[in-house]
């Protein structure tokens, strides 16, 4: 596969060079590229986060921690992603770890979705976007909260039938050192390789796609919603930056563009592809249909009352 | 030797983003203020995949392993933690996470070869414009007579709040041709937040008595502010008095 992937980029650099300098080529590899290095740092602080959690961290401490209930547990961990700084890719490894810990799956779900939508970051950058508007701030905010919950609370009921794969995980014998090593390489290898292909697909998508085409279904809020919903989960933006882009859709109502930054965050091609690598193909084809007709519907009801 | 590789190709994309971090190329893909957190990030890289190298050619020399066979031993159990995983998931083993490995070096190669140009004009005809009424008010311009260089983005923001601001002020302008049209052409600047995958547009019309410059050339514009198109974006207009072709700037966006 390598030599194959050599060969075509050196055939396609010394034998048809045109190729290269075909505009919708050289868009498509400049924001395939953009996408991994503007990842990069956040998946090395997600990486980070989940080796902690899985050696240094005693799972007595997420006991105490969360309330024994599950059906509590679920708010409780969705509250606790507002202290998680960054983007979508680095929640997939933290929350793979909270689950190895024995944090019940429905509150490592809730922290997957909640962590990348609800942190300060997030919110500042979309105050800035919509500066005429605060109330899309808190808008964004519950509807993100409310979808962490909700998914959480379906997932502790129904998620049992998916086993979600146990990672790579050393002897007890060998030193906390070598334990971490081991985790974080694997970890940040696997979310790396999984984010190449969602970066793929997000830049194939963003070349293909004409924003202009959009202006079609902006009328009416019962196609917009849906529609801003897949333009988020196809485009896969970084969480701190949709508001700018949601900011940019001018003809499409508030409650579209908040669906836009409600549904990105929890689903889009670039987590669909980490989350399959991390949690199995099983995992994906529920979680993530789950997740985006969820946060579409709270960002409808939210936005419906608030904006 | 799998995982040797893994740590090789992990090592690469390390030293690739390191790499990045102090080149102006970086520029074309991500926004200045990343640069730290994408050369820390590489640096991290390079660490932990090193580290993986040396473990894999010496036996491992923590306190607790003081016999040799123990990393064998190691060894067997990790495969078989990772065998049950790969039967309960389908297709998650070691066979998988080290095809996972080769994907990874997919940008790697990218970096390497083909190092993606800036986004132009393509992406300007196509990216939605950027959003005027967000930051509209924070835009100024401190009073005078004398010419002052705008950012794109500036002049577009005080187009649309302050247009009095502009009123008979000499202003100069960079940004690339997007398409020519009679009578001039349009000057675009991208704009991103995170990354390129985020870009929007920022046009300007302009109105120039000189043939206009090949498309996505960079330009230089000094003219005066000469009101906003009645088109959805209410694309600002410059009357031009000079164009002069310059260099891609370091920053191509703006």
């Amino acid at each position: 596969m390598l030599l194959l992937a050599l060969a075509v980029m050196l055939g396609v650099k010394f034998f048809a060079p045109g190729l290269l300098s075909e505009p919708a080529v050289a868009a498509w590899s400049t924001v395939f590229v953009a996408v991994c290095v503007q990842a990069s740092p956040y998946l090395v602080l997600g990486v980070a986060v989940s080796t902690a959690i899985a050696v240094f961290v005693p799972p007595t401490f997420f006991q105490r921690a969360l309330p024994s209930n599950p059906m509590l547990a679920v708010p409780v961990a969705g509250m606790a992603g507002a202290a998680l700084p960054g983007c979508e890719c680095g929640s997939v490894p933290v929350a793979a770890s909270l689950m190895e810990r024995g944090v019940a799956r429905g509150a490592s779900v809730a922290f997957l979705l909640s962590a990348p939508a609800i942190n300060p970051v997030v919110l500042v950058a979309t105050s800035v976007a919509f500066a005429g508007h605060p109330a899309v701030v808190v808008a964004r905010a519950a509807a993100s909260l409310l979808t962490a919950i909700v998914v959480g609370w379906i997932w502790q009921r129904l998620g049992r039938s998916v086993p979600v794969p146990r990672r790579f995980t050393h002897p007890d014998g060998s030193s906390r050192a070598e334990r971490a090593r081991t985790v974080a390489a694997h970890d940040i290898t696997q979310s790396l390789g999984f984010l190449t292909i969602g970066a793929a697909a997000a830049a194939t998508l963003n070349v293909a796609v004409p924003r202009s085409f959009l202006a079609h279904f902006a009328g009416n809020d019962v196609v917009a919603i849906p529609a801003l919903a897949a333009l988020a989960i196809v485009l896969a933006v970084c969480s701190e930056a949709d508001a700018f882009v949601a900011a940019s859709l001018t003809q499409f109502s508030l409650t579209a563009r908040l669906a836009f930054m409600v549904v990105g965050p929890a689903v889009d091609v670039k987590l669909i592809a980490m989350q399959a690598g991390t949690f199995g193909r099983r995992f994906v084809t529920r979680f993530a249909p789950l997740a985006a007709v969820t946060a579409a519907l709270a960002a409808a009801a939210v936005g419906g009352w608030l904006l | 030797m799998t995982s040797a590789v893994s740590s090789a190709i992990l090592l690469l994309f390390g030293a690739a983003l390191v790499k990045l971090g102090i080149s102006d190329e970086l520029l074309h893909y991500v926004r200045p203020a990343s640069r730290p957190w994408v050369f820390a990030a590489g640096l991290a890289l390079l660490v932990l995949a090193g580290w993986s190298l040396l473990s894999q050619f010496r036996p491992p020399s923590s306190p607790d392993s003081d016999d040799p066979r123990r990393s064998v031993t190691d060894q067997a159990d990790a495969e078989a933690h990772l065998s049950q995983a790969g039967s309960a998931s389908g297709g998650h083993n070691h066979h998988g996470a080290t095809r996972t490995a080769w994907l990874v070096l997919a940008p790697v190669l990218a970096l390497l070869i083909v190092a993606p140009p800036a986004l132009g004009e393509f992406t300007a005809n196509r990216a939605p414009a950027v959003n005027a009424t967000a930051s509209g008010q924070k835009a100024s311009l401190a009073a005078g007579s004398t010419p002052v260089e705008l950012n794109m983005l500036m002049f577009y923001l005080l187009s649309s709040a302050k247009p009095a601001a502009l009123a008979g002020r000499p202003v100069t302008l960079v940004g690339f041709v997007e398409k020519q049209q009679p009578g001039g052409f349009t000057l675009a600047r991208l704009v991103i937040t995170c990354c390129a995958a985020d870009a929007s547009t920022v046009k300007v019309t302009i109105t120039a008595h000189v043939p206009p410059p090949a498309v996505g050339s960079w330009v230089q514009v000094t003219g005066q502010f000469a009101g906003v198109g009645s088109d959805a974006d209410h694309t600002p207009a410059l009357a031009a008095t000079a164009t002069t072709g310059i260099p891609a700037p370091k920053n191509p966006y703006g």
